[in-house]
């Protein structure tokens, strides 16, 4: 793959997901961005563990016909 | 919002202003090789992240650089460890809830009484677990006592009937006692108890002391607040009448011998002129006279003792007596005089300003060009004037006005038909009511 290409593909890709827009690649699938917001979660041992927010980037691969 | 195929395409070119026909080359590499993955290898992008394939689902793991791009806002933040007690203000109201509802299942007798309404009965506990201390303190001396009493009895010294009925009605009580000395138990409960036995007459009496003793602490309270209020109220009222009488009685003080001085005034002018007409004793025992009132009202006017000023008072009578015996012509003289030098003093009063209408054409901040406005238009054969005022600024400026009519209308109409162009037409003029 060329350098320049991957580069600019990368920053498209950041570009796109930080104005909250899915970017779906036709035989790949989709990318978006998602948030989830601070939570509580228990943990095993007792303890209650309040979770930072956080937003990532979620990978749904394309469906492919049987 | 979705982007397609396309746009990311026309966006790619954009940014790394390669041909589009490499860039559609290079994408769809891009697809094959991670279509591939299904076949074989994980693929790798360099800054992006890696292409695997998981329980036969291609999956996506976001390069760390990458992953931190998108989640700038929350970089760096971590998780924290929560107290149970306090994990959210949800569990706070749970909680609360949950000591209204274990209050309510104590409460036996009200057991339809309202969250709020234990919460109150709540803080009020101490004042109960006084009560309670009080009410079992003066109970068990009282029972002591009793008990010594009948020890005393039975050892067969003076039985009596009265400390019998005490030393059988007090085992009871010994009794109740010891059980009330669960803390949970209301106050109700062992006023209760108390009423049962109502031949101990002392031990009621304690009760009621302690009963009446609550009552007085909250309704005390409440009356030292009333009192308080009505006191402060009573103050405020005082005190404004204390004001208003202050200030009705002390300018009658303070005007009454301004208004003696200048009725004393004019009088003492008129004594002054005809003094050339009366015969040259009189004029000297006017003279006498005149002087006297004059020293005096100036000694009320330093503020002297009420005494003299009552003495003043009589002078004046005394000198207006005096004048009532002049003739009636030299009486006339006097009070044209007289007038005359009123009308000397206040010109104002004795002419009233006269009212017109004017068109003005400037609005000027300098006299000398206002002035010089007025030449010119002076020049022209208008009857053009200056006219100072002062602004809500209080700073002085100039009106150039022109012509003096008696209304409104007329000024109008004078400012339209004769003056000159640029200046007749009503953006440009204003006509004002003015006066002299």
């Amino acid at each position: 793959m060329d350098d320049i290409f991957r580069k600019s593909l990368i920053a498209v890709l950041r570009d796109q997901l930080h104005q909250k827009r899915t970017v779906e690649l036709e035989g790949l699938g989709t990318f978006k961005s998602i948030h989830i917001k601070q939570y509580q979660k228990p943990e095993p041992d007792g303890r209650v563990v309040l979770m930072p927010p956080i937003d990532y980037i979620l990978f749904t691969p394309e469906k492919k016909d049987a | 919002m979705k982007i397609t195929k396309e746009q990311l395409i026309e966006q790619l070119i954009e940014h790394s202003q390669l041909p589009r026909e490499v860039v559609e080359k290079e994408f769809d590499q891009f697809i094959a090789e991670t279509s591939g993955v299904i076949k074989g290898n994980p693929l790798t992008i360099e800054e992006m992240g890696v292409f695997r394939l998981k329980k036969g689902r291609l999956s996506f793991e976001t390069d760390p650089k990458l992953a931190l791009e998108i989640n700038y806002k929350y970089a760096g933040m971590l998780p924290i460890e929560v107290k149970k007690g306090q994990t959210s203000s949800q569990d706070d109201e749970i909680h609360d809830e949950e000591n209204a509802t274990s209050l309510l299942s104590k409460n036996d007798d009200n057991e339809k009484v309202q969250i709020g309404k234990v919460r109150e009965s709540k803080k009020e506990e101490p004042v109960k677990a006084v009560e309670k201390e009080i009410i079992k303190e003066t109970s068990m001396e009282e029972v002591k006592e009793e008990q010594a009493l009948t020890e005393e009895s039975s050892d067969g010294k003076a039985p009596i009937e009265e400390i019998e009925e005490l030393k059988v009605d007090a085992t009871p009580l010994i009794s109740e006692e010891v059980k009330n000395q669960e803390p949970e138990k209301t106050v109700q409960e062992t006023k209760e108890s108390t009423n049962a036995e109502p031949k101990v007459e002392n031990v009621a009496e304690v009760k009621k002391d302690t009963s009446t003793k609550t009552s007085t602490k909250t309704s005390s309270k409440k009356e030292d607040d009333k009192t308080m209020t009505y006191a402060t109220i009573a103050a405020a009222v005082i005190i404004i009448a204390a004001i208003i009488w202050f200030m009705n009685t002390k300018p009658k003080e303070v005007i009454q011998p301004d208004s003696e001085i200048t009725q004393v005034k004019p009088t003492v002018k008129r004594e002054v002129k005809t003094e050339e007409k009366l015969a040259p004793e009189q004029t000297s025992m006017e003279k006498a006279q005149s002087e006297k009132p004059l020293k005096e009202t100036k000694e009320q006017s330093q503020g002297k003792s009420d005494g003299v000023y009552k003495e003043g008072l009589k002078d004046i009578d005394i000198k207006s007596s005096s004048t009532a015996k002049l003739d009636s012509q030299k009486e006339e003289i006097v009070q044209d005089i007289v007038n005359q030098l009123q009308e000397s003093a206040n010109p104002v009063v004795a002419t009233k300003p006269k009212v017109y209408y004017t068109a003005v054409i400037y609005t000027l901040s300098f006299k000398a060009r206002a002035h010089q406005e007025v030449e010119s238009f002076k020049k022209k054969g208008f009857s053009a004037f200056v006219k100072a005022f002062k602004n809500r600024n209080n700073e002085e400026r100039f009106y150039v006005c022109i012509g003096k009519l008696e209304s409104y209308k007329d000024a109008k109409e004078f400012a339209e038909t004769k003056l000159p162009e640029p200046f007749n037409s009503s953006k440009n003029f204003a006509v004002k009511r003015l006066t002299d």
